[in-house]
């Protein structure tokens, strides 16, 4: 396999807390986790399991108190790189009014390679192409406050990706938005990764979403509990759910059938899965 | 009997300018005291707007708002009265807790509701209670606390006001699967101690099929559709085509019924689905 684009190296970080004498609990414990090239990779977890840490470390935002991250080699430690680490793994948080900069949506597009110091003539080129990808290109001379939640939030996408990053971290870029925000923003994140080849780490609540994902991460009480294709976690619904989770209504409808001795097929996903196996036993 | 009433509700923002929107257009929908309603549809379809009617926070363009069959903007007293009576609770309320203490913050509404100080406190204890926040939790900087608690520490400051009706607007939303559950189970809680009515938004068809007693289908500013979950999830191709999906189950149950399978479509929950499974399954003799 090629080598990682971000590697965790048994990562510790903890906050500080307000009162010194407080120390507060580690909020990512020696955490070690490899992310490679071109993969989609989604994070599961509760709130304060660890997750939204996990992103801020992923491209040096934070630093650990133990441990190293790597980003394509270089240690987010080392502040000579630090301007190359972010080029390289751009970050989208949840809330997309406060990632917006301008009052109009080619402008704030334009903001983070404009500040890398690039032509121009390459800038109109790039914030084109990214509006484009993301499908917002029609709305370029637009306001971005008078946007929806999702179409400011694949706005804030196209910001990232004018960077032109290797890897981008999405951190709950969907939670604050209805179903249709939700499913224009994952289209735009697939296509990142299948067209662009950009590899994806996509923090999410949603586990229809995480299902999506070439590989799902776990995380639980500050590290990584579980690592595997979507298969593998959901088919553990029981573990998945003793640490606050919900796994898709299509796994837990199979598991309880399968608990009453109904002998379904362990893997079944997606909705056509689910119906094709019982379909297939009722025919005997 | 009627509890909450809109007779013609009609709202536009920006009148009078070239931006002029109707985000409400003739809407009536009619809550009966002690229902759990759920307001659904997609982001920009008008929910937010019409739940900022019902405690007087927007004036209606034209049309009314009635509490108990009076109209709510009647007289002065009345629109005042209301907001007591009605208590809305934003989306993202934790961005509004501002107190030093946690305590402080569930006291406010009740303060200036002009009730003695045993009273406050009264409600304060019983609010924190409804919501899952242990005494010792009381003294503490309500910045100090995680999301899902500071949450239910906003959702407390307004059901310490004990109002008629709870509004919510999209109380679970940004939460985990655990953090949802809590507030859905605060929400039937409310309902059963109090007997009073309770209107959530939410976009989550899943969570809506669990607990609501009646929904409101909002779309393009109007009332698209209004019933109980059965009759409004029935038509599910319908509601995805206005922006919303029926829950997993139900389209495993849709497809099965398309293969020729006699089960019912009007499945929602993964507990149906499965009893619904175990009928048919026990019926072809194939259980052991």
């Amino acid at each position: 396999m090629s080598e990682p684009i971000i590697e965790f190296d048994n990562v510790t970080f903890r906050y500080q807390s307000d009162t010194e004498s407080e120390v507060l609990e580690a909020a990512v414990k020696n955490l070690s986790l490899k992310i490679y090239e071109g993969e989609f990779v989604a994070v599961l977890g509760h709130n304060g399991s660890g997750k939204s840490t996990l992103a801020k470390l992923a491209n040096g935002l934070l630093l650990p108190e133990s441990g190293k991250v790597l980003v394509d080699s270089m240690d987010t430690a080392c502040e000579q790189d630090d301007i190359k680490i972010k080029q390289t793994v751009g970050v989208v948080f949840q809330n997309p009014d406060n990632q917006i900069v301008s009052t109009i949506v080619e402008e704030d597009v334009a903001f983070g390679p404009e500040n890398l110091g690039i032509e121009p003539s390459e800038i109109r080129r790039r914030v084109d192409e990214s509006l484009k990808i993301v499908g917002m290109y029609n709305y370029r001379k637009h306001e971005p406050h008078k946007l929806s939640g999702g179409q400011k939030q694949r706005v804030a996408i196209a910001g990232i990706i004018a960077m032109e990053p290797r890897c981008i971290v999405l951190d709950e870029p969907t939670a604050m938005l209805d179903p249709v925000g939700r499913r224009d923003v994952m289209a735009a994140i697939k296509r990142l990764n299948s067209e662009l080849g950009i590899t994806v780490v996509y923090i999410t609540h949603y586990m229809e979403e995480a299902c999506e994902a070439d590989r799902i991460v776990v995380m639980d009480d500050a590290s990584v509990i579980m690592d595997g294709t979507p298969r593998e976690i959901f088919s553990d619904t029981e573990k998945i759910r003793s640490i606050g989770l919900d796994v898709p209504q299509t796994c837990r409808l199979a598991q309880m059938l399968r608990q009453s001795s109904i002998e379904l097929e362990n893997d079944l996903l997606s909705i056509d899965e689910l119906v094709n196996g019982i379909d297939k036993l009722l025919k005997g | 009997m009627s509890h909450i009433k809109t007779e013609n509700l009609t709202y536009t923002y920006s009148a009078g300018t070239p931006f002029k929107i109707t985000a409400l257009d003739n809407v009536n929908i009619d809550i009966e005291k002690g229902e759990l309603v759920a307001v659904i549809g997609h982001t920009g379809s008008g929910k937010s707007t019409l739940v900022q009617h019902l405690n007087g926070l927007l004036k209606p363009s034209s049309g009314r708002v009635l509490l108990d069959g009076e109209d709510i903007w009647s007289s002065k007293e009345k629109v005042r009265s209301t907001r007591f009576r009605v208590g809305l609770c934003f989306q993202y309320p934790e961005y509004q807790l501002f107190e030093s203490t946690v305590y402080k913050d569930i006291a406010f509404g009740p303060s200036n509701m002009g009730l003695s100080e045993a009273e406050i406190d009264e409600r304060v204890r019983r609010a924190a209670k409804y919501v899952g926040i242990p005494d010792e939790m009381l003294g503490k900087s309500p910045f100090d606390l995680s999301g899902g608690e500071k949450r239910r520490v906003a959702i407390a400051g307004v059901i310490s006001m004990e109002p008629e009706v709870l509004i919510l607007d999209e109380p679970t939303s940004g939460l985990d699967p655990a953090g949802r559950e809590q507030i859905l189970a605060i929400l039937k809680n409310y309902r059963k101690m109090t007997g009073n009515t309770v209107i959530v938004v939410s976009h989550s068809m899943d969570d809506v099929a669990r607990f609501a007693t009646k929904v409101i289908v909002m779309n393009d500013s109007r009332v698209e559709d209004s019933g109980t979950v059965d009759e409004v999830y029935e038509n599910s191709a319908h509601l995805s085509e206005i922006g919303l999906s029926v829950p997993q189950v139900t389209e495993v149950f849709i497809k099965l019924k398309k293969l020729g399978y006699p089960v019912s479509e009007k499945i929602y929950t993964v507990e149906q689905g499965y009893s619904e499974l175990m009928r048919l399954f026990s019926e072809r003799g194939l259980l052991k």
